[in-house]
């Protein structure tokens, strides 16, 4: 599974359960499906222990988690 | 003697220095500005039917509109009535009906749904018929309505509510201005203090955050929405604005210093940190106070029944302990009773439940005299009411009280109160959901999260996904549950009831 998949999977299987058919787009503002401070804090162990990328809390910023495509961007760039 | 208001407070910091910073936020506003715009927006409302006795619908995220919007309400003498722009429609909805709003002030228009409004005065009216909250500066100050006295409600807060609607809390004015009177005195606030506003204004937190500021004469600067969620951010926004007092629910200064990187950051101007809302877990602080050793740890605590009523100030020797840290002992001419299930005070360092009496205690739920004759009732000695707070509490030797735990099953989770009996209301309403139940997990950062526990009817089968869906069209987000649990049919006790213990124990 690539990255996306892997995320996309956690994400909105195990934190934001949401029905198969109605998974929000890559561009759809996390935010606004539910993603607050728990899941957040939830999802940064998620992306460092399985899918061992080390995130630094100081680019833990709004911009960076705002969507699937902004975080995806983000952990291939401390990936490489 | 003329009765103080909260417009007064403003009045007098403004009287002091006119050019001292108000708020700081995107831009930045003199006191001389706040009240020059609060004082035409209240002309605009007033001509929109806001008066004493009216209560105005109150729904905006941080910013400069917020503030001068609610000084504008409390000129009219109104009563506002804060609503999270992020709740679901319906519980908008209901709350609106509940409290019989006809005004509504906002960044944006009422949602669909929300009926009974006459007038809407909006920031971001878009194409809607809204009047733009801009239009201020076509009226002036001069005429409005005397402010509301001193036995007025300042504001309405809407909590969670056992029966599965929500009730609202009402907080006198003069409730506000004694808890912002002592705050002032207590912490020493004055004209150089900065203030970050972090709880949302449907939180009693914010009062102090506002009102204690106003009084000071001091900065209010509030914490932009977006960087909630990002530790690192806030303590970055917390050095950067120079902020000297921090007030929130624990869970927030936890995150801070699991992921802020506090060393990172220059937090030399912080003078006090306080927290309330729920127990600081003890680990949490000790790593704090080590990371910050110059501000003073205060905790604070009262049910939104209450305001604050209590206080504890953290020293090195309680840092030490293990133990949680206590609720304190009384704020100023606050009157504290622990007692049995009778009502009879218990035998000293015994546990029961703490009974509040004093200036800042609610005068009741609105529209509710059932339920507040119920949680008011007489002050054992005989001098007005007391708050039945159902908290259980216990004197330490050295005075300070404990708290131990409810004696019904209201949850605490990142500072708001839950009753799980309006979740449950809510899962009950779906053809599928036989049985639910609701019981708090203990987390070390959020205090709680929330487990529900579902059966479904004979023959039929619910998912996660479509209990979360079902549920999000009438829950704010933090009462939706974390962790979801189907079973054929709940454990029950011994005498047939749903065995919640059995159920929090379980895991997943």
């Amino acid at each position: 599974m690539t990255v996306r998949e892997q995320l996309r999977s956690y994400l909105f299987e195990t934190l934001i359960p949401t029905e198969k058919d109605s998974w929000p787009a890559d561009d759809a503002n996390l935010f606004d499906v539910g993603l607050d401070s728990l899941r957040l804090m939830q999802m940064l162990v998620f992306v460092e222990e399985k899918l061992n990328v080390t995130l630094p809390d100081h680019e833990v910023t709004p911009e960076r988690i705002e969507s699937v495509n902004s975080l995806v961007d983000w952990i291939e760039s401390r990936r490489s | 003697m003329s009765l103080e208001t909260l417009h007064d407070l403003l009045q007098r910091a403004t009287d002091r220095n006119g050019d001292q910073t108000a708020v700081d936020f995107d831009q930045q506003l003199t006191y001389a500005e706040l009240i020059d715009a609060s004082d035409r927006l209240a002309q605009l409302l007033s001509r929109s039917g806001s008066e004493p006795g009216c209560r105005v619908a109150f729904c905006f995220r941080k910013s400069i509109d917020a503030i001068v919007s609610m000084f504008a309400i409390i000129r009219t003498g109104a009563t506002y009535v804060p609503l999270d722009p992020a709740w679901p429609a319906d519980r908008m909805a209901m709350i609106c009906d509940d409290a019989g709003i006809r005004l509504w002030l906002g960044t944006h228009p009422p949602p669909e749904g929300v009926v009974g409004i006459d007038t809407a005065v909006v920031s971001e009216p878009g194409e809607s018929d809204a009047i733009p909250l801009a239009s201020w500066k076509d009226h002036d100050g001069q005429t409005c309505s005397a402010a509301a006295p001193e036995n007025g409600i300042a504001n309405i807060l809407y909590t969670s509510g056992s029966t599965g609607r929500p009730k609202g809390v009402q907080i006198t004015t003069r409730s506000l201005l004694h808890f912002s009177k002592w705050a002032v005195d207590y912490f020493e606030l004055n004209p150089e203090d900065r203030l970050a506003n972090h709880a949302p204004y449907n939180f009693d937190l914010s009062t102090f955050d506002i009102f204690a500021a106003v009084r000071a004469g001091a900065t209010m600067c509030p914490v932009p929405e977006r960087l909630k969620m990002f530790p690192f951010q806030m303590a970055k926004f917390t050095a950067d604005r120079r902020i000297t007092v921090w007030y929130s629910v624990p869970s927030a200064l936890v995150m801070m210093q699991l992921r802020g990187k506090l060393a990172d950051h220059d937090l030399s101007c912080l003078r006090h940190v306080i927290f309330a809302g729920e127990v600081m877990p003890k680990p949490a602080l000790q790593a704090l106070a080590e990371a910050l050793p110059n501000p003073t740890w205060t905790n604070l605590y009262g049910p939104t029944e209450t305001n604050v009523c209590t206080y504890y100030r953290v020293d090195k020797s309680e840092l030490s302990r293990e133990l949680p840290v206590p609720i304190g002992g009384p704020i100023h001419d606050t009157r504290l009773w622990v007692v049995d299930e009778q009502g009879r005070p218990v035998d000293e360092g015994d546990s029961g439940e703490l009974w509040v009496a004093g200036p800042t205690l609610t005068n009741g739920y609105f529209g509710d005299p059932e339920l507040t004759s119920k949680k008011l009732i007489g002050a054992p000695d005989n001098n007005g009411d007391v708050y039945r707070t159902g908290d259980r509490v216990r004197k330490r030797a050295d005075g300070a009280l404990l708290f131990e735990g409810r004696i019904d099953r209201m949850i605490k989770c990142r500072g708001h109160r839950i009753e799980p009996g309006e979740i449950e209301v809510a899962l009950h309403r779906h053809p599928s959901v036989k049985e639910a139940a609701v019981v708090p997990i203990p987390d070390p950062v959020f205090g709680n999260r929330i487990k529900a526990c579902v059966a479904p009817r004979e023959g039929q089968t619910i998912e996660e996904p479509t209990l979360i869906a079902f549920c999000r069209n009438c829950l704010p987000s933090y009462m939706l549950p974390d962790i979801w649990q189907f079973h054929d049919a709940l454990p029950r006790t011994d005498r047939e009831k749903v065995d919640l213990q059995a159920l929090a124990k379980e895991t997943s």
